[in-house]
């Protein structure tokens, strides 16, 4: 009946990929095309007081170099956040092309177009640069005490120390429900920060007209916010940028859900210096250090029940380490509080987050977006409660998740699940029934059964949280 | 300084100049243009980098081009057979093994100097041909479903006398 | 990062142009370490000098008791080797273990030795078979043991390959009733450093151990050998029992670091003894095959 519903179909871009025919950033050339390099800062947190690119300048090859002195300075998020901000919440605005201090090992002070990346890359080390090197501090709880040193300036962090974003949602019944559960488990987890390692790294092509037209071809997961910041970044109409994929990107998970890092920043900025095609390519290491990574957190989480395994009360406070720049540190904080415990129907839920800099590389989205981090904590401290109630982790589990029809925490009802069944299936699937019998005492090699079930949000932006009801009400504070 | 290297190409005699310290990787792309072959690292850790040299995969990106002279090296323009593509190729589309696509030169090079020499891998030595592949989008499953999938075909091809029987 | 990439006809005219370059020349094998070494800047230098040419250094023979394997015999040609299978089973499945399969068609096993990393695949092996060195420079020929080619510091080889060049390494060939084995702990499998890994030799005279070498990394600055074990070992008769007993000894000779690429020394330290029983009850397996 259906031509091509249910029928299996040859991806399109199948053929382009298997011949190695298709097309990403770095195979693109264009006629007298330059190649850019970026000079990154080997101290975790410094003033940069001076840059002399005299000597790098005269390297044969050197056609452009670019630092604080000879580039715009506006303001700006990399990422979609900046542009896609929902209406209450103005997006964070910290970063700059090349700022007064450096932040992280691997923030950018300079860059050169040349003729070769080799060449590119000899100038970068001829620029000679003056730094004072600051105290830096490396995780949450550090960078929240009292005598950490001042990442950013403290107008974008009025919460506290480094804290640039808090998140709440306040539910003052929550302390009377713990008091009356029968049973609380308590926990703090350390979730390590992640990297995406997509096989493409940062790049882009710019090729800007003598009109003032500028094209980007870079590796950008959103080419129209890319081009809404861009704008914004060199204070030049929107309508003047083209930005467009090669065709092809290669991976992402997060890393470039609006800029791909400072690629076409730094190539767009070369290329208005020199007046030519700059191409830059993030080797791996500068792919590594110098692209968000995901948010590694301290997430406090208290779980209450009684004694029949119903869940009564459920507390997090989540602390997000978002390393030197913002980019999705609000964002994340709101998914994170809101995807915490919403798989569950518990008459008592609270979340309080903060976004804290450090002087680690900057965060930002990656595949779950907070969401990762929330499930963990819940689904952890739920497996403690199985176990202390003595209840089998399928059946509490199946005792409390949400039912269509239900509220939780967000702030429309939930309107479908069939998670019982998914649960159902996936315990069939492995065999449930063994766990807790799949060894004998003689081996010594020992096999678990585990199961975690997880949520995350699915929308077009500008997205959700529009809405207050009630019984909770979304705080976002950011400056 | 130049060095000059003669070398075949894809079944085809090349002679190329450059400079001396340039790896193989950057000949092939820069060079010759063949924008196929793709740079992951440039440390041999993950196999975007794969070609074929006298039958054995290796990382272009860790080879300096002397070491190419008289040898025969296949990238991945050389695999298909003018417009119809390789059984490896069909299997990679028809069984979803590619996703953003970057990794798949070298997962398809490393899979055919394995296919080449043995065209029926057990699981074993499909797993350790591409253990120096990295894929960050699929999972492997769907690369070794297309793998296997390509040995049945071009096994197949070699008992029935070779020709098109699918 | 080099000026001219030089192919010798013979071996002594690579050492000729490592003489007259005065350590401007250095020998490259594989490449697959040295051309990581030069991009950090770890060398200096204006001449590559390539030993491919040379056809006697790519060969693996046996020869009055001992494997005779050149310079240029790459981890994958002694992966596929049926003699090196046969008769010095421990390097085979070192070798395997190796970066993965597109490095180990490049890398020699002379350049993972003077390479000198505390736990290289082939070196570990090649130390509990007791292998020796072939050296020509200038100066002439001179053999040595190959735990003295390691430098008392991380990573520092007492070959030099500026002025000189390992030209053969040479393995005592594993008689009837002898037998070897390698056990690698690592976190993947493939593209990983090792955790840890032991390499033993056992022979074996009746139903006795009448030697045995046990070779550890990354314990110390290059492959360690536990003596303490060998010696509880040897003359006892084979037991899982005296397996076991002599393994708990080969801590006596480890001193890993807290690595955070390795592991710390307390988890190494704490799992290597059961390692080393695998390797030992492997290797006498191998020896009654």
């Amino acid at each position: 009946m259906t031509k091509f519903v249910g029928k299996s179909m040859k991806k399109l871009d199948g053929v382009d990929k298997v011949t190695g025919a298709g097309t990403f950033t770095s195979d693109m050339v264009a006629p007298g095309m330059l190649f850019g390099k970026i000079l990154r800062s080997p101290h975790p947190h410094a003033k940069v007081l001076k840059v002399d690119t005299h000597e790098a300048e005269k390297l044969l090859g050197v056609k452009a170099i670019i630092y604080r002195g000879n580039v715009p300075s506006n303001t700006y998020n990399s990422m979609a956040a900046m542009v896609m901000a929902v209406p209450f919440v103005k997006p964070i605005l910290d970063q700059q092309i090349f700022s007064e201090k450096v932040r992280f090992v691997g923030d950018e002070v300079a860059a050169v177009a040349a003729i070769s990346e080799k060449i590119a890359e000899a100038a970068c080390k001829l620029i000679k640069v003056d730094y004072e090197v600051l105290p830096a501090v490396f995780d949450i709880k550090g960078a929240m005490a009292p005598d950490a040193p001042e990442i950013h300036d403290p107008e974008l962090t009025p919460v506290g120390k480094n804290i640039l974003a808090e998140f709440s949602m306040p539910n003052d019944a929550v302390d009377k429900a713990f008091e009356d559960a029968d049973v609380i488990i308590e926990e703090e987890f350390n979730i390590n920060i992640v990297k995406h390692f997509q096989l493409e790294t940062q790049a882009a092509l710019a090729v800007v007209a003598p009109n003032g037209k500028v094209t980007v071809h870079s590796t950008t997961q959103s080419p129209h916010s890319a081009k809404a910041i861009l704008a914004k970044v060199f204070h030049i109409p929107a309508s003047k940028i083209r930005v467009a994929n090669p065709p092809y990107v290669g991976g992402a998970f997060g890393v470039r859900a609006g800029l791909s890092a400072k690629a076409e920043i730094m190539a767009m900025a070369l290329s208005m210096a020199v007046k030519k095609p700059v191409r830059v390519v993030y080797s791996r290491e500068e792919d590594t250090i110098a692209s968000d990574t995901r948010h590694g957190a301290v997430l406090h989480v208290k779980l209450g029940a009684r004694m029949d395994g119903k869940f009564v009360a459920l507390d997090l406070k989540g602390y997000t380490n978002t390393g030197a720049y913002a980019s999705y540190a609000a964002e994340v904080q709101g998914v994170l509080g809101g995807m915490m415990g919403t798989e569950y129907k518990i008459p008592a839920v609270r979340y309080y987050g903060h976004a804290v800099y450090t002087n680690c590389t900057h965060a930002g989205a990656m595949r779950g977006f907070g969401a990762p981090q929330a499930n963990f904590a819940t689904e952890r401290v739920v497996d403690m409660m199985a176990e202390k109630l003595g209840i089998d982790a399928k059946e509490l589990r199946e005792k409390n998740i949400i039912k269509a029809g239900e509220s939780w925490p967000l702030p429309y009802p939930c309107s479908s699940s069939e998670l019982g069944e998914c649960i159902k299936r996936a315990a069939e699937s492995i065999g449930w029934e063994r766990r807790g019998n799949l060894n004998s005492d003689s081996s010594h090699i020992k096999r678990g059964l585990g199961m975690a079930i997880g949520t995350y949000v699915s929308n077009a932006g500008p997205t959700s949280l529009t809405m207050t009801m009630p019984m909770w009400r979304y705080n976002l504070m950011v400056p | 300084m130049t060095i000059t290297v003669n070398f075949r190409l894809n079944g085809e005699a090349v002679e190329v100049s450059c400079v001396p310290d340039k790896m193989l990787v950057d000949l092939i792309r820069d060079n010759l243009e063949l924008t196929g072959t793709k740079i992951g690292c440039r440390e041999g850790e993950c196999g975007a980098c794969t070609v074929i040299m006298n039958g054995e995969a290796v990382n272009s990106c860790l080879i300096p081009v002397a070491k190419v002279m008289g040898k025969e090296i296949q990238t991945i323009e050389g695999v298909v057979d003018k417009d119809k593509l390789h059984p490896i190729q069909e299997a990679f589309i028809d069984k979803g093994a590619v996703q953003c696509g970057f990794c798949i030169p070298g997962v398809i090079m490393s899979a055919k100097a394995l296919l080449d020499k043995n065209k029926t891998p057990d699981k074993d030595e499909l797993r350790e041909a591409i253990s120096g592949n990295i894929c960050r989008c699929t999972g492997y499953v769907k690369i070794e479903d297309a793998i296997n999938q390509a040995s049945s075909v071009m096994s197949e091809t070699i008992v029935k006398g070779g020709g098109d029987e699918r | 990062m080099w000026q001219e990439y030089i192919f010798p006809e013979n071996i002594e005219e690579a050492v000729s142009i490592l003489n007259s370059s005065k350590g401007t020349a250095r020998i490259i094998a594989g490449g697959t370490d040295l051309m990581l070494d030069l991009k950090a800047g770890r060398h200096e230098v204006l001449k590559l000098v390539d030993l491919s040419k040379i056809k006697e250094l790519g060969k693996i023979i046996e020869e009055n008791g001992m494997i005779k394997i050149g310079a240029n015999v790459t981890c994958s040609q002694i992966v596929n080797s049926d003699l090196i299978q046969r008769k010095a089973l421990a390097l085979a499945q070192g070798a395997r273990k190796l970066g993965s399969k597109q490095i180990r068609n490049m890398a020699t096993i002379a350049g993972n030795v003077v390479r000198a990393q505390p736990a290289a695949d082939t070196a570990v092996p090649l130390a509990a078979l007791g292998a020796k060195l072939e050296i020509v420079s200038a100066d002439g020929t001179r053999t040595m043991d190959i735990l003295d080619a390691y430098g008392d510091s991380l990573a520092k080889s007492n070959i030099n390959s500026t002025s000189e060049v390992l030209t053969f390494l040479y393995v005592p060939v594993q008689e009837a009733r002898e037998g070897s084995a390698y056990v690698r702990l690592d976190k993947r499998k493939a593209l990983a450093l090792p955790i840890l890994n032991i390499a033993c030799k056992v022979s074996l005279l009746g139903d006795t151990i009448k030697g045995a070498s046990i070779a550890m990394g990354p314990v110390g600055p290059g492959p360690q050998r536990a003596v303490d074990a060998e010696n509880k070992l040897t003359g006892n008769t084979i037991s899982q029992d005296s397996i076991k007993t002599a393994a708990q000894l080969v801590i006596n000779q480890c001193d890993p670091r807290d690595s955070a690429v390795r592991g710390s020394r307390k988890y190494r330290m704490a799992v290597i003894n059961t390692l080393a029983e695998r390797t030992i009850t492997q290797a006498v397996a191998c020896a009654k095959a």
